[in-house]
C-alpha cells in the first residue's frame, strides 16, 4: 500500500502531466510588436533548439510572425504558427516601433503567468530587419540586443518591462534604448516619451551626456580638441523647498591633450578640474534644460520631487533646477608630457 | 514530548504560512508604503497577544468537546487555506497544463500520510526543512539589498482605517495558526514559542521591506504574487538567473508543514471520526475554494476577520497553565 502510494506521489508531484521535452518548446528569446494598418503585428525570435551548436551551417534561429487587430488574438496566432509549445520564460527583449502605445499591450504580457517580465523593452524602426539579421557575433539577435544594452547600462532591474510600465501607469516619463542595423546589431541612440507617447529621440551630444550621466565608462568630454574620460561619477539630486540641486561628482582621466600641460606640477591637475568642470556643468545644465522645456523628465527627478512634496505635484518644467559640478582628474595616464 | 527546538521551528514556520498568497499581499493592498509601519506594530502587538495566550492551558481546553469544535473549524479553516494557496503556486508557475485535482490531490494523500505517521514526525520533518527555509531566507535578503532603493518607501501616506486593518491582519495572521501548536503541546515552552514567533515575523518583515523597497508599493500592488515576483529578481552570484522556482520551496514548506500540523490537530480532535471528516472536507475544500476562484477571493477579503473570531475566543479561554 505505501510502494503504490508512494508510486502516485511521484508520478503526480513530478510534474509528469506537464512534461515536456526540450525539443518540443520553442523558446522564444525576443518578441516583437509593431502596428501596422491599426493591426499589432508580433514576431518571435525562437531559438532553435535541434541546431547543432558546433555547426555554423545550421539555422540557429528562426522568426514566427502573425497579425490582428487585438493584441491577444495576434499572439494566440503566433502561437499557433509555431509546431511547438511556446516557452516565454527566457525572452530577453521586447521590441516595439514608436507607434506601439506600452500600455495597451502591458495588460496582456502583465495577466498572462507563462509570462516572465523581467526583460528590457526596446525601440526599433523595422522588427523585421532587427530579427532577420544574423549577427556573426551572437547568431542571437535578443541576446545581442541585452549585450548592447549592458554597455550603457541599461541593464538595471529599474529598466525592466514591469518598472517601465509602472512608470508610465504613474504619470512619468520613460526612455528605451533605439536598435538599429549599422553594418552590425547597434544602440544608437535612446528614445524619449513624454509619459506614454513617443518624443523624439537623443542627439549623438545628448546620448553622449546621458551616457555619462548614467555611469557609462569612457565616455569621451572634450574641451578645444583636449579630452578627458570619466571612470567614476556619482549622480545625486538633493531637492530642498521647489528647488532641486543636481550634484555629479566624476572621477576622470586624461584622454588626449593637445597643450603643453606640465603634469608633474599639482596645480595643473586644479586647472584642468576647473576648465573640464565648465565644460560638464554646461553639457549637462544645457542637455536637462533642453529636456525641461519639453517638460520631459529621463532622470527621475519628478519622481524624487513628486515622492518628497506629494502634496504639492509639480512638472519637470514647474521645478527649478541648480547644479553642483565636481571634477575630479587624478590619472594622467602613462605620459606625464604632451606627445608631439 | 517535542522538544523546545521544534517548537521554535513549528512556531517559525505557523507564524508565516498565511503570508503567501494572501497577507502580503492583502497587507500592501490596504496600507501601501504604511504596510511596514503596520506590519511592525501588528507584529509588536502579536508578541504581547501571544505572550498572554501561552500563560494559558489551552491543551485541556482543546479536549473539551467546544474546545474540540473551535481547534477543529481552524484546522480545517488553514488547512483549506494551505491547499488553495498550494494549487495556486502549482498551478500559476509550475504545472499550468494539470488539473487542479491533480495538483490537489497528492497534496492531500501527503497530508494524511504525515498525519498517520503522527506528531514525531512531522517535528522531524519541519526540523530537516527549516535549514533549506532559513538559508533561502538569508540568501534572498542578502541579495536583495543592493537592490533597494530607499525613496520606494515614501511618501508614507496616513490612512487611519486602512492602518488599522492591516496592523490587525498582520497580529491575526501572525498569532492565530500558532493557536493550533498550543492546543497540541501539553507543555510548552513559552520561551521557545516567542522565539519562533520573532524569528518567523522577522522573516516577513525583511521580504516586505525587500518587497516595497525594490518594486515600490504600486508596483507591489499590480501583481497578485508580488512575494513570488520578488523571486525571480534574485540573481544568483551575478550569474545563475531564473531560480524563483527553486526558491519558492520557502512557501511550500511554511504550507506543508502548516498544513500537516493542522490537520494532526484535526485527527486528535475528531479521533476516530477522522476519515470521514477528512473525505468531507476534501470535497468542500475542492469544490467550494479550490476549483471556484470567486470563493477563493472571498476567503482572501475575509480571513482576516474570520480568523479574528478564532483569536478572540483564544483569548478570553479562561484556564490557566499550571505553574
Amino acid at each position: 500500500m505505501k510502494k503504490l502510494l508512494l508510486i502516485i506521489l511521484i508520478i503526480l508531484l513530478t510534474g509528469c502531466y506537464d512534461y515536456k521535452e526540450l525539443n518540443d518548446i520553442a523558446i522564444i528569446s525576443g518578441i516583437g510588436i509593431s502596428k501596422e494598418n491599426d493591426e499589432y503585428r508580433v514576431i518571435y525570435e525562437v531559438i532553435n533548439t535541434e541546431a547543432n551548436k558546433e555547426s555554423n551551417n545550421d539555422i540557429k534561429k528562426y522568426n514566427v510572425e502573425a497579425q490582428d487587430k487585438n493584441l491577444s488574438n495576434a499572439i494566440s496566432k503566433a502561437n499557433e504558427a509555431l509546431a511547438k509549445q511556446p516557452y516565454f520564460e527566457q525572452i530577453k527583449v521586447l521590441l516595439i516601433t514608436k507607434d506601439v502605445n506600452i500600455l495597451d499591450i502591458s495588460d496582456y504580457i502583465f495577466r498572462n503567468e507563462k509570462f516572465n517580465t523581467s526583460f528590457y523593452l526596446a525601440l526599433c524602426d523595422d522588427i523585421d530587419e532587427i530579427f532577420d539579421y544574423t549577427s556573426v557575433n551572437e547568431p542571437n539577435n535578443s541576446i545581442a540586443i541585452n549585450n548592447l544594452l549592458k554597455k550603457i547600462n541599461y541593464d538595471k532591474i529599474t529598466n525592466l518591462f514591469d518598472f517601465n510600465v509602472d512608470n508610465l501607469m504613474q504619470g512619468y516619463d520613460i526612455y528605451l534604448p533605439y536598435i538599429v542595423i549599422d553594418k552590425e546589431l547597434a544602440l544608437k541612440t535612446i528614445g524619449i516619451f513624454d509619459n506614454n507617447s513617443f518624443k523624439r529621440y537623443l542627439t549623438n551630444e545628448e546620448y553622449r551626456i546621458f551616457k555619462y550621466l548614467n555611469k557609462v565608462k569612457e565616455v569621451p568630454i572634450i574641451n578645444n580638441n583636449d579630452s578627458i574620460k570619466i571612470y567614476s561619477s556619482k549622480l545625486n539630486y538633493d531637492i530642498k523647498d521647489s528647488n532641486v540641486t543636481i550634484k555629479y561628482d566624476a572621477k576622470a582621466s586624461i584622454n588626449y591633450l593637445t597643450k603643453q600641460y606640465n603634469l608633474r606640477n599639482q596645480n595643473t591637475y586644479q586647472d584642468l578640474n576647473n576648465l573640464f568642470k565648465d565644460t560638464i556643468y554646461n553639457e549637462i545644465s544645457t542637455f536637462i534644460n533642453n529636456l525641461q522645456k519639453d517638460n520631459i523628465d529621463i532622470l527621475g527627478i519628478t519622481k524624487l520631487y513628486n515622492t518628497k512634496y506629494y502634496k504639492n505635484k509639480l512638472d519637470i518644467k514647474d521645478i527649478k533646477l541648480d547644479y553642483e559640478i565636481n571634477v575630479d582628474i587624478d590619472k594622467a595616464g602613462t605620459a606625464f608630457k604632451e606627445v608631439k | 514530548m517535542i522538544s523546545n527546538r521544534v517548537q521554535s521551528i513549528l512556531a517559525f514556520t505557523l507564524s508565516r504560512c498565511l503570508y503567501f498568497g494572501l497577507g502580503i499581499s492583502f497587507i500592501i493592498n490596504k496600507s501601501n508604503n504604511l504596510s511596514i509601519i503596520s506590519t511592525f506594530l501588528g507584529f509588536i502587538i502579536g508578541y504581547f497577544i501571544l505572550y498572554f495566550l501561552t500563560k494559558k492551558n489551552y491543551y485541556d481546553f482543546f479536549n473539551t468537546l467546544i474546545g474540540k469544535i473551535i481547534i477543529t473549524l481552524l484546522s480545517l479553516y488553514i488547512v483549506n487555506y494551505c491547499a488553495i494557496a498550494f494549487d495556486i503556486l502549482s498551478s500559476n508557475f509550475y504545472l499550468t497544463n494539470t488539473p487542479n485535482i491533480l495538483i490537489v490531490l497528492p497534496f492531500f494523500i501527503l497530508i494524511g500520510y504525515g498525519v498517520k505517521c503522527g506528531l514525531p514526525t512531522i517535528s522531524r520533518l519541519s526540523e530537516i526543512l527549516i535549514i533549506i527555509s532559513v538559508s533561502i531566507i538569508i540568501l534572498i535578503v542578502i541579495t536583495f539589498i543592493p537592490n533597494i532603493n530607499s525613496n520606494n518607501y515614501f511618501p508614507i501616506i496616513f490612512q487611519e482605517n486602512n492602518f488599522l486593518l492591516s496592523t490587525l491582519s498582520t497580529t491575526v495572521f501572525s498569532t492565530t495558526p500558532i493557536i493550533i501548536l498550543l492546543s497540541l503541546i501539553k507543555d510548552y515552552n513559552s520561551k521557545s514559542i516567542l522565539k519562533g514567533y520573532i524569528f518567523g515575523s522577522l522573516s516577513i518583515f525583511f521580504i516586505l521591506i525587500s518587497i516595497i523597497g525594490i518594486f515600490g508599493s504600486s508596483l507591489a500592488n499590480l501583481y497578485r504574487y508580488p512575494e513570488y515576483k520578488l523571486l525571480q529578481q534574485v540573481t544568483l552570484f551575478d550569474f545563475l538567473e531564473k531560480q524563483e522556482n527553486f526558491l519558492a520551496i520557502i512557501w511550500f514548506i511554511d504550507l506543508l508543514i502548516t498544513a500537516l500540523l493542522s490537520s494532526y490537530a484535526v485527527k486528535k480532535a475528531t479521533n476516530n471520526k477522522f476519515n470521514i471528516i477528512s473525505i468531507i472536507f476534501i470535497l468542500i475544500s475542492y469544490i467550494f475554494f479550490i476549483n471556484n476562484y470567486q470563493n477563493a477571493l472571498f476567503l482572501y477579503n475575509n480571513t482576516s476577520f474570520i480568523l479574528l473570531v478564532f483569536l478572540i475566543i483564544s483569548i478570553f479561554i479562561k484556564k490557566k497553565k499550571a505553574t
